[in-house]
């Protein structure tokens, strides 16, 4: 009886609740933002579990027909979603707060307008200020670490800005640069060139999924900088001054041995008896008759400092910003004089009227550099690491000079110069300085039609000089330079950029239709000359014309690219939710080849924003999207012209001209998907596959056409990339705050074609159809007995100047390479190559490593502490990728490595390690100098205390403790596991210092 | 949505307008191209001189240095260039390899050596059209201009049939994209047809002028000897062994050798355009006193066979030779110094002295600086051969007898029944030293069976032609290996 009833009771409970549930309402109201208090339109309202819903109209109101008891979701792009649960009301008026994290999100690269990241059909990745500020990176390209899944940041010389690229390679000789826009100009600069503390943000489309727009410029990807235009939504002039001091040091130093293998006499000396020193017997190593750390008395810690000063204000009709900052960088060593570098930056903005914005962006900058030899036998790092110890290279000749022959130097009998020498009496005057104005134009005309007009010129000059004075010494006799030697070198270029845009927005029923069409006309102009000679008649006077007539050299060139584009660009968005895009680009240059002066490019992308239709658990964002799209490279301005050599002794055939020389294509297909959740984590994973065809050769041609080589259209690569970042606000209490930034990235290339001509060698590099682009390619050594083929007679025959040796005679020595086992430890015992059984009496060449990484990890983390004290690091994981190690190698045959006096250790001659046929192997590339170049770095790592306003003009101050590229932690016994090969390269600074920030 | 459409198909418009404009042209104005080079008779001209400093420099270029380390002129064991593999003892096959560090060694004399050939072919080329040249003051230089073409061709032609095993034979109405390769004694045939056409046209020409080489300025009398001398020399050259050398026509070689040079002909260097850059490299001396490329203990051990070794001993240091012949001192400077040379690579090969007869300042890139081209020695040495291989030993011993032998260097005169072809050796290694071309040295010696058992007694094809041209890849060279000299050679 209970039971009846109580199932009576939940029928009758249950009817009525659907009853209410069925009961149909009419809710209306209005949403207003709570930033402004002014309606919304366009908001997107869901009855949630349905389809169902409406918008908002251009006053905010809406009026739907709503199920009692359901809960609706009010969306608008940037602002916080809200979910209201309607009972019994008719009106429901909703204040939607403005979302921080996706304030700002409207980017500007690789879309015709400004547009909102969540209607982008393709992959970009943004940087914001934010998260640049905590370390203020020397070189611009090392605040994208960490944050951009897909990009390559190397930075191979501690002296020179790093080399930025995106994804895979898209030549068969490696990847190539970005297109670096700044605040919509086109220009040359280098990122490295950029004063960080300008950075508003920063966005990066990676591939010719997205760069498509820029058409033949953008094959690499496209970088666009914003800086800052003081608009930021507070009133009065802020005026902000940064201060920076510091050290600088070496990071890491190569290491060499500190004994040396050569007889010496009882009392120390070196044993010439025989007229030069001889390696001793049986492989010891004895120590120097005096030690002098000649590479620790060039190197020491030097100064860095920076200073800044910025003012910025923003008003109702007009806003602007202006900054200064000049940096000294010191050169970790004394002889080497600091380089610095002066950057200005005038922002300016006005917008007299809500139809009209004129925007002037103007910066300037000069650098003064210090010019290091690097890359080889007789340079500065060379020399430094080459000497030995028992040289001192601060000896002083009679002449009061540092010494060019300093004591031992004949004992040595090598061409090291002293750079104590050459820093002390050569003067040098490298100076470059880069101009670059852009204007912007924006008129609306009507609701749905706007125009838009821009001019930029980018100028650049460098100027070079090099004066060395009558008698200089040098260590071999040079009489290019013993009589004096002047040089001058000045190099200017232009490049100009005008634009006109129309673009036209309207809605049709559920379609946002856009549509916009460009033109530009870019033009670039390069010139400059050379003049040098020998021998002047007297010192001190920095003449050319005081040079002897006979030896002086002059040269100058000129050089002139033209260029013209045009695109069409159409959105469609359907419901908010579906999103097309479609582009259409028309590219002419000049430096395409005369029968083929135009060529197109284009994009095709679809997005999805799943969470519009779907309300899922977690994400508040979800979209997927695909997009294909194809750029392209422009070939260099020779390629395509026919050239004779002139000179004062007649004329001769060089370059074979190519008519049909067209750009370097490359075409993307992208997938990815971008979403946040927990309103408190974005990521976005993207994968992309490229193909690049028509890649440039310079292919060499017969000795009897009467030309050299000939630019052509030749390789193919594919590549592919896989991309994971995420952003997480992890924690975020009253006193504690923790953000995090995690990057991953798989990328991989390999050549696929190269029409026939056959596989080449370009430096330590391999070009060959089915292999990955930048593999190492020279002379392989055995390393275990399996790996030895033998006859019939169980002779070995693929062993190189082994042929008729039994396999029994073989085994592995304790550094792990096959020798003959009763040469161990004798001079005579020698490691084995492949032998090439195509060509008898050579070693084999092969591919020996592979320069690309597995894989590679970025992390970053701020915490913030009582919102004052903040802690920042950023982690860098590169896992894989191959580096030759071509400083040590040249060590090896001076006897100068530290490897070899640990092979001497464990029982080996030096022979074994510098015979011209074993490790060493004659200075050729050898699989010996092959190492793994996986690292884990603390790249940066910062404290600061912001102080808030400690006095009452003062709004905050800011006390930062930096430090850059602190620990590295690698096998990789060079100087350094960033990077493709080093030979006697410029070593990485870390650098630590203190920041002051006021802000007024 | 009409108007959208309206104003879709006008921004088409517009785009497809804008780009149709065409002045994409820009020109090259640093270098100029095939039109503007070949069109103009004055710059034919100045193609014609490149030409003919192409093939004077396809024997003095600093690679040249690569043939001395295989006649044991010069030793090393330095591996820069590749220059040990040249010189190590025993001797290697050679490594014809697109990637090989000395294949500039047979690079640098194919590319300059054909490119005269290029430009010689489009001088031909012109006056075969019915063009003719003039001289600034309006004299007609036809004849001239293609005598010197000849000559350059002929010359080049010659020298690749010296040095390499083939090559091809281009004429101004060759199809270049059917040409067949040459056996060297084909190009060495045409080599000489040319030059002495050149020559011929040089007779034929009014008021002869050879002046198409820096520095050189020579009237009708001094060309022809010049030319015969070219003509002996290259043709004595053609021999690979000594079985060869005995087909040759000596008697040619010795009419010609008779109307060649009657003095020392040296070319003064032209700063910045050409110096015989073998020498520069053969002769340079480091700070220490050694010699960059030492002689090779060969020419010591010749000027006194009593005190020096054919090998370097395994310790010690060697003393002065103790030699009758004046030269000797005169020409080489004697060190301690070993310089570069280490001995854990192979002290067999070192040596104490360098050639400092013809460098002044370390460099013969300075104005001033004379450049031995043709010596009167080689003249007479080469009377002196082809007498000899005639039978004729009593005229082959008078004209060694006529040279700097007796005058210089005070040794007794030779008799008839000396080993004439011994002491014919001793003079190129000493008189000749780097003054008679790269390849004279190793071209003797290959045609008396005088290299060092492996020895390339030719040059392959450079790989980085034969892979241009999609050719298989060959080599010469190494101890029982094709293309290597057979027998111990002057180490017998």
């Amino acid at each position: 009886m209970k039971r009846v009833l109580l199932t009576i009771l939940s029928c009758a409970l249950f009817l009525v609740s659907s009853m209410a549930f069925a009961q149909d309402r009419t809710v209306s109201g209005k949403v207003t933002g709570t930033d402004d208090g002014l309606p919304l339109p366009q908001v997107n309202i869901l009855i949630k579990g349905t389809t169902n819903g409406t918008f908002t109209d251009m006053d905010g109101n809406y009026s739907l027909t709503v199920p009692s008891g359901s809960t609706l979701i009010f969306r608008y792009l940037g602002y916080v979603t809200q979910e209201i649960l309607v009972n019994s009301q008719t009106v429901v008026n909703v204040q939607l707060a403005p979302d921080a994290t996706s304030l700002g999100e409207v980017v500007v690269t690789g879309v015709a307008v400004g547009t909102d990241k969540k209607n982008l059909g393709f992959g970009l990745s943004q940087v914001k200020n934010e998260q640049i500020s905590a370390v203020p990176a020397l070189d611009a390209s090392n605040t994208l670490r960490g944050k951009v899944a897909g990009i390559t940041i190397v930075q191979s010389q501690g002296d020179g800005g790093a080399s930025v690229s995106l994804r895979g390679a898209k030549s068969v000789f490696g990847n190539i640069s970005p297109l670096i826009i700044v605040d919509g100009i086109l220009t040359q600069q280098n990122l490295s060139d950029i004063n960080t503390d300008d950075i508003e943000s920063i966005e990066v489309i990676k591939g010719a999924a997205a760069s498509s727009l820029y058409g033949s410029l953008a094959a690499g990807g496209v970088i666009q900088i914003r800086t800052k235009r003081g608009a930021q939504g507070k009133e009065g002039i802020r005026i902000q001054y940064r201060g920076e001091y510091g050290i600088s040091e070496v990071e890491n130093v190569h290491p060499t041995a500190s004994t040396h293998p050569f007889k010496i006499l009882p009392n120390g000396d070196f044993d010439l008896t025989s007229g030069s020193r001889e390696l001793t017997d049986d492989g010891t190593w004895n120590p120097y008759p005096s030690y002098n750390d000649n590479f620790g008395n060039l190197i020491s810690k030097q100064p860095y400092y920076m200073n800044l000063v910025s003012v910025q204000n923003s008003l109702e009709n007009y806003s602007f910003y202006m900054s200064a900052q000049h940096q000294t960088k010191g050169m970790i060593s004394e002889v080497l004089d600091p380089e610095e570098r002066l950057n200005v930056r005038m922002n300016f903005d006005i917008f007299p009227s809500e139809k009209f914005t004129a925007k002037i962006s103007t910066s300037y900058q000069q650098n003064t550099l210090t010019p290091v030899s690097r890359g080889g036998q007789g340079t500065f790092f060379s020399d430094a690491l080459l000497v030995e110890p028992f040289i001192d290279f601060t000896e002083r000749d009679e002449d009061g000079d540092y010494a060019v022959f300093p004591t031992g130097f004949d004992v040595v009998n090598s061409n090291v110069a002293n750079p104590l020498y050459q820093y002390e009496n050569w003067e040098y005057d490298d100076t470059n300085e880069r101009f670059v104005v852009g204007l912007d134009l924006r008129y609306q005309l009507t609701d749905n039609i706007s125009f838009n007009v821009t001019q930029s010129i980018d100028k650049f000059n460098s100027y070079s000089k090099r004066y060395y004075p009558k008698g200089y010494k040098t260590a071999t006799p040079n009489a290019t330079l013993n009589n004096g030697n002047y040089s001058i070198s000045n190099n200017r270029e232009s490049y100009s950029v005008t634009s006109a845009q129309m673009n036209f927005n309207k809605k049709f029923g559920d379609f946002n239709v856009s549509a916009t069409t460009k033109f530009l006309h870019e033009y670039n102009f390069e010139d400059g000359f050379n003049a040098n000679g020998r021998e002047l008649v007297t010192n001190g006077v920095y003449d050319l014309g005081a040079l002897s007539q006979d030896n002086r050299n002059i040269g100058s060139y000129q050089r002139e690219t033209v260029s013209k584009n045009a695109f069409l660009s159409t959105d469609v968005i359907w419901k908010d939710k579906l999103i097309f895009n479609g582009l259409v680009r028309r590219d002419g240059s000049s430096r395409f080849g005369e029968e083929e002066r135009w060529q197109t490019f284009g994009r095709v992308s679809l997005a999805y924003r799943i969470t519009q239709d779907y309300d899922l658990p977690i994400f508040d964002e979800l979209k997927v999207r695909a997009s294909y799209g194809s750029a392209g490279r422009r070939p260099t301005w020779r390629a395509q012209y026919e050239t004779f050599s002139v000179s004062s002794s007649g004329i001769s055939g060089s370059v074979l001209g190519n008519a049909n020389l067209i750009p370097a294509v490359n075409k993307e297909l992208e997938i990815g998907i971008d979403g946040e959740f927990l309103n408190r984590f974005d990521f976005q994973i993207n994968y992309a596959s490229s193909v690049v065809e028509n890649d440039f050769i310079q292919r060499r041609l017969s000795a009897v056409t009467g030309y050299n080589t000939q630019f052509q259209n030749l390789g193919a690569v594919e590549s592919t990339a896989f991309e994971f970042q995420m952003g997480a606000e992890v924690m975020n209490k009253s006193n504690f705050r923790w953000d995090a930034n995690m990057t991953f990235d798989i990328i991989r290339s390999e050549i696929t074609d190269l029409a026939g001509i056959p596989p080449f060698t370009n430096g330590y590099y391999r070009v060959e159809t089915g292999e990955p682009v930048g593999t190492f390619y020279g002379n392989k050594l055995i390393t275990s007995l399996d790996q030895l083929e033998t006859d019939g007679s169980g002779n070995v025959i693929n062993a190189w100047n082994a042929d008729g040796i039994p396999l029994s005679e073989f085994s592995v020595n304790n550094l792990g390479y096959v020798v003959l086992t009763d040469d161990i430890g004798t001079p005579q015992e020698t490691a084995f190559y492949f032998n090439d059984p195509d060509n008898r009496g050579a070693k084999l060449q092969t591919i020996i490593g592979d320069r690309n990484p597995d894989f590679k990890v970025g992390l970053s983390n701020t915490l913030t502490f009582f919102n004052n004290l903040q802690l920042y690091f950023l982690i860098d994981w590169k896992q894989g990728g191959d580096k030759y190690n071509a400083t040590n190698q040249y060590l090896y045959f001076n006897t100068r490595a530290a490897d070899q006096e640990e092979y001497a250790r464990l029982g080996h001659h030096t022979n074994f390690s510098i015979s011209a046929n074993s490790l060493y192997n004659g200075n050729l590339p050898a699989s010996h100098f092959i190492e793994d170049g996986t690292f884990v770095k603390i790249r940066e790592l910062s404290m600061s205390y912001t102080f808030k306003n400690p006095v009452s003009f003062v709004e905050d101050v800011r006390l930062s403790l930096i430090g850059r590229n602190l620990l590295t932690f690698s096998n990789y016994g060079g100087f350094d596991p960033e990077g493709y090969d080093e030979n006697f390269d410029f070593p990485l600074y870390r650098n630590y210092t203190v920041s002051l920030q006021i802000r007024f | 949505m009409k108007n959208f459409k309206l104003l879709l198909a006008s921004m088409l418009i517009m785009i497809l307008a804008f780009t149709s404009c065409e002045d994409l042209e820009v020109e090259n104005l640093n270098e100029p191209d095939r039109a503007r080079a070949l069109s103009d008779p004055g710059d034919l001209i100045s193609l014609m001189k490149s030409g003919t400093l192409d093939s004077y420099w396809g024997i003095t270029t600093s690679w040249g240095t690569h043939f001395h380390l295989m006649a044991d002129q010069i030793t090393t064991t330095n591996k820069s260039r590749q220059f040990w593999d040249f010189a190590e003892e025993p001797r290697l096959r050679l490594q014809n390899d697109p990637n090989y560090g000395g294949l500039g060694a047979l690079t640098s004399p194919w590319s300059n050596l054909n490119s005269a050939v290029v430009s010689s072919n489009a001088v031909l080329s012109y006056i075969n059209d019915g063009n003719t040249f003039v001289d600034e003051n309006d004299n007609d230089i036809t004849k001239q201009m293609e005598a010197g073409a000849l000559f350059a061709k002929g010359f080049a032609q010659g020298y690749l049939g010296v040095i390499f095993d083939k090559a091809y034979i281009v004429d101004f109405d060759s199809d270049l994209g059917n040409l067949e390769l040459q056996p060297y004694t084909a190009l060495i045939d045409e080599g000489i047809a040319n030059m002495q056409a050149g020559l011929a046209a040089a007779n034929a020409a009014p008021n002869f002028k050879y002046d198409l080489m820096v520095n050189v300025d020579m009237d009708i009398t001094e060309f022809t000897k010049y030319a015969n001398s070219m003509l002996a020399r290259i043709a004595s050259q053609e021999a690979r062994t000594s079985a060869e050398a005995a087909t040759l026509d000596w008697n040619q070689i010795l009419t010609w050798a008779n109307n060649g040079f009657t003095e020392d002909f040296y070319i003064e260097t032209s700063p910045g355009n050409w110096f015989n850059s073998t020498i520069d490299w053969a002769g340079y001396v480091l700070n220490s006193g050694a010699g960059y490329l030492p002689t090779d203990l060969k020419v010591a051990h010749l000027a006194d066979p009593v005190n020096i070794p054919q090998v370097y001993p395994a310790t010690g240091v060697l003393d002065q030779a103790d030699s009758p012949d004046a030269r000797f001192e005169q020409y080489f400077t004697y060190t301690t110094d070993f310089g570069y040379l280490r001995p854990e690579r192979n002290r067999g090969i070192f040596s104490n002295w360098y050639n400092s007869r013809f460098m002044t300042n370390n460099t013969m890139s300075e104005a001033g600086d004379q450049n031995p081209q043709f010596l009167l020695a080689e003249i007479q040495m080469l009377k002196a051969e082809a007498n000899m291989r005639l039978g004729n030993n009593v005229a082959a011993a008078a004209a060694i007898n006529n040279s700097p032998r007796t005058s210089v260097g005070g040794l007794d005169p030779v008799l008839p029944t000396d080993d004439l072809t011994y002491i014919l050796h001793y003079e190129y290694s000493i008189e000749l030293d780097l003054a008679a071309g790269s390849t004279t040295q190793w071209a003797f010696m290959r045609r008396n069976d005088l290299l060092q058992e492996g020895t390339p007694f030719m040059f392959p094809i450079p790989a980085t032609e034969l892979e241009a041209t999609g050719l298989e890849l060959y080599s010469f060279g190494g101890i029982g290996q094709e293309g290597g000299a057979v027998g111990n050679g002057w180490k017998n």
